[in-house]
C-alpha cells in the first residue's frame, strides 16, 4: 500500500447529507426547496435494531445507533439563506423533566443552499468488498441483482473493482468499465464465490486488498476520486482480528481521500467493527435485514454522490452565563472542550441521491444535528434571568472550492432564566415549532433507556420508562401529525412487548416501574 | 420423645446367616462369590449403614460415609465381575475397573458427578454423590474383593453347580443389585441434587430472583479473586423468579432450578460447572452476589418437614445459604457480597495491550519467497510483500473422447481429447473416450486419450506475488529486501526463517507456553485487579515469564527481553475470567494468553 508513504496525514471523514426529496416521501414535514440538509456521515438508519424488534427480541443497546436513529426522521429546517456554503441553524428547548426538573436542551443543526446536482463530479474507482463466509447469508442472485444495478448507476468514465474475503482475500477485478464483458465475469466470478462460503472472515485482509486495488489503479493510470464499499457480516475471524488494526487499517483508507461505505449482512452480524468504520463519517454505514434489502441497499449506493462542501469544520457550543454544559447527544465525534461542547469535522460533504426511496423496513429521513444538554449553573447564574443568551454556537471552516475561511457566530436567548420551566407542562420552544427534534431525542432516550434497563435486568424499569413516555407522545402526536414519530411510537410497544414476553418467560416481575430520573424531558398537557 | 434405635432389619440378618452357614460350595455358577463370607459381611455393613446408621444420628456423617464407600468397593466390583462373568484375569480387572475409575472420577470432579447423576436420573433413579477426595482411601477394600474373586472355588472347572445353590446365588445377585441402587438413592420424593441451595428461615415467604452468570468462568480466578469487582448486572441472565415459602429450600444449580421451576433450561445452562455465580435479588433482599467453587453435589429436601434432621446434617452445610430478611446468610462454602453497579478502573488500566497479529499466507503459493518490500501500514504493521518463485504449470488434462457408439450397429469411438491449456498444474491425459451405445447393439470403442497439454505460463505475473500483513514493530523484523525467506504458519505460530543465515523470526498468538532453542516462556497470572468490559466480560492482565539461560525474567504487556542474539517482545497477555460470545472471539472462552515475538539475528 505505497499510497500511504505520500499522502498526507490529514483527518478526512465526512458528512454525508441525504438529499430533501427523500423527506417528501416521508412524512407531513418537507424540507425547504434548494436546502440540503448536512448531517454527519456513519448509519443511516436502525435497521438491525428494527430488525431484532420485529423478530420478537430484544436488542442489546449497541445496535441502537444514535446516528442511524435521527437520520431516519426528516427535520424541518429553514431555508439556506444565510449567504454562506453551510448555514447553521441552533434551537433551543426547555421543558420539565420526569421527575419536575428542569431541561434545557441545545439543538444544532445544517443545511446548505448549495445544489449537489449541479455540480461536477470526478470519475469514481469504485471498489466492492465482500466477504464470502457462513456469517453473511447473502443470497448470491440478489447480491448479484444489487450489484448489477449499482454498476448500472456509474458514469461510463468509473471504473470498478472487486475483492471476495473469506480465508482469504482475492482480487476479482481491477478497473473495469462498467457495463463491460468483464465486469459482468467478474460479478459471475464473485457469486460463485459467494456460493462456496468458507467458515473464517479475513476482514482486515478483505480492507487491505481493497485499498490495494486503490493503489494499483493510481498506477495503472486511473484519475479520480476513490470509494470502497465493504459489505461484511462484522466478523474477523482469521488473519488480524484486533479490532484497532482494523479500524486503523480503515482510517489509514479514509486518511487518503477515499470513501468508505458499510453494508452490514446476516443474521450473525456483530454491528462493533462495522459501526465504528461507519463513524468514521467517510460514507454511509447501513444494515441490511435480508437479501432485498441488500440489494436495496446496492443500488442505493450507486446512487448516492458525495461532493466536498468544506474542510477544517469546527462548531463550538459555549454554555452562557447561568448554563453548563450536560450530555451531548447526535454525534459520535462531538466531544467537551474547553469552551463546552466541540464538533471537529476534517471535511463536510453533500450527498445526492438519484431518486428516493426508503430501503427495507427502514425509514431515510436524512435528519440530525448536535443536541447539548445545558445544566443550570447557580454559581455562574447570579443577575441572569428571562431573554437572556443561553448559548453561543460559533462555526468556522474553510470552503472546498476556494479554500476561503468561513466564520458564523450565533446568540440563542432563552425567553426563560436558566432553570426554570414554563409554567404550562409544554415545553417552551425557541422557534415556536413543533418541537419534532426533541421529541425524536426523547424517542430515542426513551428506547435506550429500555434496552439499557433490560441489560441489567431491571424488567420492571425497561417497561416503566416506555410507559412513561406514553402520556407525552400522545399529547404530542395530538398536535402534530407526523409519521416518523408513530413509527418510533410502535416500534417502541412492540420493543415492550417484546420486553414484557422475555420477562414473563423467566418468571421476572413486569409489574412497571416509571425511572423519574430519565434523561428526557417533554410536554404533558 | 420418641426415640429411634438401630435395627437391622430381621430378614436381612437371617438370610446372611444362613448363606454363610451354608457348606462351601463346590461351584462355579456365575455368583459364587457373591457367597464368600467377606462379601456377605460387606453387602450387610452396606445395608445397615446405608438404611438405618446415615441419618440416625449415632455416628458422625463422615463416619458412615466411609463405611459405604469401604463396603461399596468391595461389594460393587465383585457384584460387576459377577454380572460380566469375565474369563480371563484381564476381564476380572476390567470388571473392577468398570467400578473403581468412574469411583474415582465422581470423587474428584463435580462435572462428573453431575453427569452420573444425570446419567442414572435418565433410567429414573435419583443419585446423591458426595464428593470428597478422602474417599479415595476405600480404594484399598479393591484388594480383598479381588482376593474373592481369585478364590479357589470361583476358578473354573471345578464342579458343577446344583440347581439349589444356583437359585441361592441369583436370588443373592438380584438382592445386591437392587441393595447396591437403593444404597445411593435419594430418600423418599420432594429432593433434588444441587452444589448450593437457599433456605428459607424466616417466617415469611419471600419472592427471590435468581440471576445466574450469563457466559463462561474461570473458577480458578473465581475463587483467588473479588467476585463483586468482577460482575456487574449486565453480567446475569434474567434468571427466574421464585417464591419461597418458610422452611422450603432452592436449589442453585442452573439445571435444578430451572426443573424447578418447571422450565427447560437453556442449552448453555445444561453443561455442569465446577462454580457458579448468582445475583440474588428480593424487593425484601438487597441485591446480593452469591459464588462458589467445587462444592459436592449433594440432595437436598425440598421442604424441611421432609427430612427431620435437616440441620443436623453437617454434610449439606457447605452449600447453604439462608435467608434471614432483610439479608443472606452463609455458614459453609458458599460466598456472599454486595452488588457494585460501577467499579474504578484498575490501577493497570493503562497497560498497553498490542495483540501480535498477521495475514496467513495462501496455501496456493509456495512457502519459499523473497522479500520484495516491506513497508509499515497504520495500526502498527508491516506490509511483507514477497515474489515467489514460479514453477510454471504443467499441461491441463485432454479431454475425453466424445460420442459414444449408438445402439445398434456401435457407433465409432469419440474424437481423441485434445490438450488443455497450459497455466494450471499438469492435467493427465484424456479420459477415455465415448461409452457403448444404448442396448441392441454394442457400443463403439472409447475415443482415444487426449494428449496433457504443454506447460503453462503464469496466467498473471501478480498470482506469484503474495503480500502478508504481520503487526509487529519495524525493527523487530530481522529481514531485507532480497531476502530469501521461508514463511510457514502452524496453527496459531508464524515461523519466518532465513534461507541462507540464523535470522528467523517467530510469532505467537493465543499461546500459553512454548519451549524454543533453549528458551521456555510461559504465560502466567498476574497481579493487577481486571476491569470490566462493556459486554459484561471480564479480563485482568497477564504475564510472560521467561527462562534462559538459568534466569528466569519476567514481562509485562509492551516489555521486551534482549538476549544474546535473541529479541523477545510481550505485545498481549490476558486472562480471561469471565468470558461472554457477545464480548467477541477475543474474550468468549476463559483461560490466560498470549501474543508475544522472538526474534534472531
Amino acid at each position: 500500500m505505497k499510497l500511504l508513504r505520500y499522502l498526507p496525514f490529514g483527518l478526512l471523514p465526512l458528512a454525508a447529507g441525504c438529499a430533501g426529496s427523500e423527506a417528501l416521501d416521508n412524512g407531513q414535514i418537507d424540507t425547504p426547496g434548494g436546502s440540503v440538509n448536512v448531517v454527519q456521515g456513519g448509519a443511516q438508519d436502525i435497521a438491525l435494531f428494527r430488525s431484532i424488534v420485529e423478530q420478537g427480541q430484544v436488542p442489546t443497546p449497541d445496535t441502537l445507533d444514535p446516528v442511524g436513529f435521527f437520520a431516519e426522521h426528516a427535520i424541518d429546517l429553514p431555508d439556506a439563506d444565510c449567504g454562506k456554503e453551510i448555514c447553521i441553524h441552533p434551537y433551543l428547548a426547555v421543558a420539565p423533566r420526569f421527575n419536575g426538573g428542569n431541561w434545557t436542551m441545545a439543538f444544532v443543526a445544517m443545511n446548505t443552499p448549495v445544489d449537489p446536482s449541479e455540480l461536477d463530479r470526478p470519475p469514481v474507482h469504485m471498489t466492492i468488498a465482500v466477504e464470502s463466509s457462513t456469517f453473511t447469508n447473502i443470497t448470491p442472485s440478489m447480491f448479484q441483482a444489487g450489484v448489477e444495478g449499482l454498476i448500472a448507476s456509474l458514469r461510463p468514465e468509473d471504473r470498478v473493482s472487486f475483492v471476495v474475503y473469506g480465508d482469504h482475500a482475492q482480487r476479482k477485478l481491477l478497473l473495469g468499465e462498467p457495463g463491460s464483458e468483464e465486469v459482468s465475469n467478474a460479478i459471475t466470478a464473485v457469486v460463485e464465490d459467494l456460493t462456496f462460503t468458507s467458515t473464517n472472515a479475513a476482514l482486515f485482509d478483505g480492507i487491505a486488498a481493497a485499498a490495494t486495488t486503490f493503489e494499483d489503479g493510481y498506477a495503472e493510470g486511473f484519475v479520480g476520486d476513490t470509494r470502497l464499499l465493504l459489505v461484511t457480516s462484522g466478523h474477523a475471524t482469521i488473519g488480524i482480528t484486533n479490532t484497532d488494526h482494523i479500524l486503523e487499517m480503515g482510517e489509514a483508507i479514509v486518511e487518503q481521500g477515499s470513501a468508505f461505505g458499510v453494508i452490514g449482512v446476516g443474521t450473525q452480524f456483530d454491528a462493533k467493527i462495522p459501526s465504528a468504520l461507519g463513524s468514521m463519517g467517510a460514507g454511509t454505514y447501513a444494515y441490511a435485514a435480508d437479501s432485498n434489502d441488500l440489494s436495496g441497499l446496492l443500488t442505493e449506493e450507486g446512487q448516492t454522490t458525495l461532493y466536498p462542501l468544506a474542510t477544517e469544520f469546527n462548531l463550538t457550543i459555549k454554555p452562557s452565563a447561568g448554563y453548563k454544559i450536560g450530555r451531548i447527544y447526535g454525534t459520535k465525534r462531538a466531544g467537551y472542550g474547553p469552551e463546552g461542547a466541540v464538533l471537529s469535522m476534517p471535511a463536510l460533504f453533500i450527498g445526492q441521491r438519484d431518486g428516493a426511496s426508503d430501503v427495507g423496513g427502514s425509514r431515510r429521513g436524512g435528519g440530525g444535528g448536535l443536541f447539548v444538554e445545558l445544566l443550570f449553573d447557580e454559581s455562574s447564574s447570579g443577575g441572569v434571568g428571562a431573554d437572556a443568551p443561553a448559548f453561543q454556537v460559533s462555526a468556522d471552516w474553510k470552503s472546498a472550492e476556494d479554500g476561503a475561511p468561513q466564520l458564523t457566530d450565533l446568540t440563542m436567548i432563552n425567553s426563560l432564566p436558566p432553570g426554570q420551566n414554563p409554567d404550562e407542562m409544554w415545553w417552551n420552544l425557541s422557534d415556536g415549532g413543533s418541537g419534532k427534534q426533541y421529541m425524536m431525542l426523547n424517542m430515542y432516550l426513551a428506547l435506550r433507556g429500555a434496552v439499557d434497563f433490560y441489560q441489567t435486568g431491571d424488567c420492571a424499569r425497561a417497561l416503566g420508562v416506555i410507559d412513561m413516555m406514553q402520556t407525552p407522545v400522545g399529547a404530542w402526536l395530538g398536535q402534530y401529525s407526523d409519521t416518523d414519530i408513530q413509527d418510533d411510537n410502535l416500534l417502541m410497544l412492540q420493543l415492550r412487548q417484546n420486553i414484557q414476553n422475555a420477562c414473563s418467560a423467566s418468571q421476572s416481575t413486569t409489574v412497571p416501574i416509571e425511572p423519574t430520573n430519565f434523561s428526557g424531558g417533554c410536554c404533558y398537557s | 420423645m420418641q426415640t429411634f434405635k438401630p435395627q437391622m432389619p430381621g430378614a436381612v440378618v437371617r438370610t446372611l446367616a444362613w448363606l454363610s452357614r451354608l457348606p462351601e460350595p463346590a461351584t462355579t455358577g456365575r455368583f459364587s462369590a457373591l457367597r464368600h463370607p467377606l462379601f456377605l459381611a460387606s453387602l450387610s455393613i452396606l445395608l445397615v449403614n446405608d438404611h438405618v446408621l446415615k441419618g440416625a444420628g449415632w455416628l458422625p456423617g463422615v463416619v458412615t460415609g466411609k463405611l459405604s464407600d469401604f463396603a461399596g468397593m468391595i461389594v460393587a466390583p465383585v457384584f460387576a465381575a459377577a454380572l460380566l462373568k469375565p474369563r480371563t484375569r484381564w476381564g476380572r480387572a476390567a470388571a473392577f475397573a468398570a467400578v473403581s475409575v468412574p469411583f474415582v472420577a465422581v470423587k474428584l470432579s463435580a462435572a462428573a458427578a453431575s453427569a452420573l447423576i444425570f446419567a442414572v436420573s435418565l433410567i429414573g433413579v435419583k443419585w446423591r454423590i458426595w464428593q470428597d477426595p478422602t474417599d479415595l482411601m476405600a480404594l484399598v477394600s479393591l484388594v480383598p474383593a479381588w482376593s474373592i474373586l481369585t478364590h479357589p472355588h470361583n476358578q473354573r472347572g471345578v464342579t458343577k453347580s446344583t440347581l439349589r445353590s444356583r437359585a441361592v446365588e441369583t436370588t443373592l445377585a438380584a438382592a445386591t443389585g437392587i441393595a447396591c441402587v437403593a444404597t445411593s438413592a435419594v430418600p423418599g420424593p420432594g429432593t433434588y441434587s444441587t452444589t448450593a441451595y437457599m433456605v428459607n428461615t424466616s417466617p415469611e415467604s419471600v419472592d427471590i430472583r435468581i440471576r445466574w452468570v450469563d457466559g463462561d468462568l474461570d473458577c480458578a480466578a473465581l475463587a483467588g479473586g473479588d467476585p463483586t469487582r468482577m460482575f456487574g448486572l449486565n453480567a446475569f441472565n434474567l434468571g427466574i423468579t421464585f417464591s419461597l415459602a418458610p422452611d422450603k429450600t432452592l436449589p442453585l444449580d442452573r439445571v435444578s432450578a430451572y426443573t424447578a421451576a418447571g422450565l427447560t433450561p437453556e442449552d448453555e445452562l445444561q453443561t455442569p460447572r465446577p462454580c457458579d455465580v448468582v445475583l440474588v435479588e428480593s424487593d425484601r433482599i438487597p441485591q446480593t452476589l452469591l459464588w462458589w467453587s467445587n462444592l459436592p453435589t449433594i440432595g437436598i429436601v425440598a421442604d424441611l418437614a421432609e427430612d427431620p434432621n435437616f440441620w443436623e446434617n453437617p454434610d449439606i452445610r457447605a452449600g447453604e445459604v439462608i435467608v434471614i430478611q432483610p439479608a443472606l446468610g452463609t455458614r459453609g462454602s458458599v460466598k456472599q457480597g454486595p452488588v457494585r453497579v460501577a467499579v474504578p478502573a484498575s490501577s493497570c488500566y493503562e497497560t498497553k495491550q498490542d495483540a501480535v497479529q498477521w495475514t496467513s499466507p495462501n496455501p496456493a503459493y509456495p512457502t519459499v519467497g523473497v522479500v520484495e518490500e516491506v513497508q509499515e501500514v497504520p495500526g502498527g504493521c508491516l506490509e511483507l510483500t514477497l515474489q515467489h518463485e514460479d514453477p510454471g504449470g504443467a499441461g491441463g488434462g485432454g479431454a475425453g473422447g466424445a460420442d459414444p457408439g449408438t445402439g445398434g450397429t456401435g457407433g465409432a469411438g469419440g474424437s481423441p481429447g485434445s490438450g488443455g491449456a497450459g497455466g494450471a498444474p499438469g492435467g493427465a491425459g484424456g479420459a477415455a473416450g465415448g461409452t457403448g451405445g444404448a442396448a441392441g447393439g454394442t457400443g463403439g470403442a472409447g475415443g482415444t486419450p487426449g494428449t496433457g497439454g504443454g506447460g503453462g505460463q503464469p496466467e498473471n505475473p501478480d498470482v506469484l506475488k503474495q503480500t502478508l500483513y504481520l503487526c509487529v514493530e519495524s525493527e523487530e523484523f530481522p529481514f531485507v529486501m532480497g531476502d530469501k525467506i521461508q514463511v510457514i504458519e502452524q496453527g496459531t505460530n508464524l515461523s519466518i526463517t532465513d534461507f541462507v543465515s540464523t535470522r528467523r523470526l517467530e510469532l505467537y498468538r493465543d499461546f500459553q507456553s512454548i519451549s524454543l532453542g533453549g528458551l521456555e516462556a510461559q504465560v502466567v497470572a498476574g497481579s493487577c485487579e481486571g476491569d470490566r468490559l462493556t459486554c459484561g466480560g471480564y479480563t485482568a492482565p497477564a504475564r510472560l515469564s521467561i527462562q534462559t539461560g538459568g534466569k528466569t525474567s519476567i514481562l509485562d504487556p509492551g516489555d521486551v527481553l534482549t538476549g544474546p542474539g535473541f529479541h523477545v517482545r510481550l505485545g498481549r497477555a490476558e486472562r480471561v475470567v469471565f468470558g461472554r460470545e457477545v464480548c467477541g472471539a477475543a474474550a468468549t472462552t476463559p483461560g490466560i494468553t498470549a501474543d508475544f515475538l522472538i526474534s534472531w539475528k
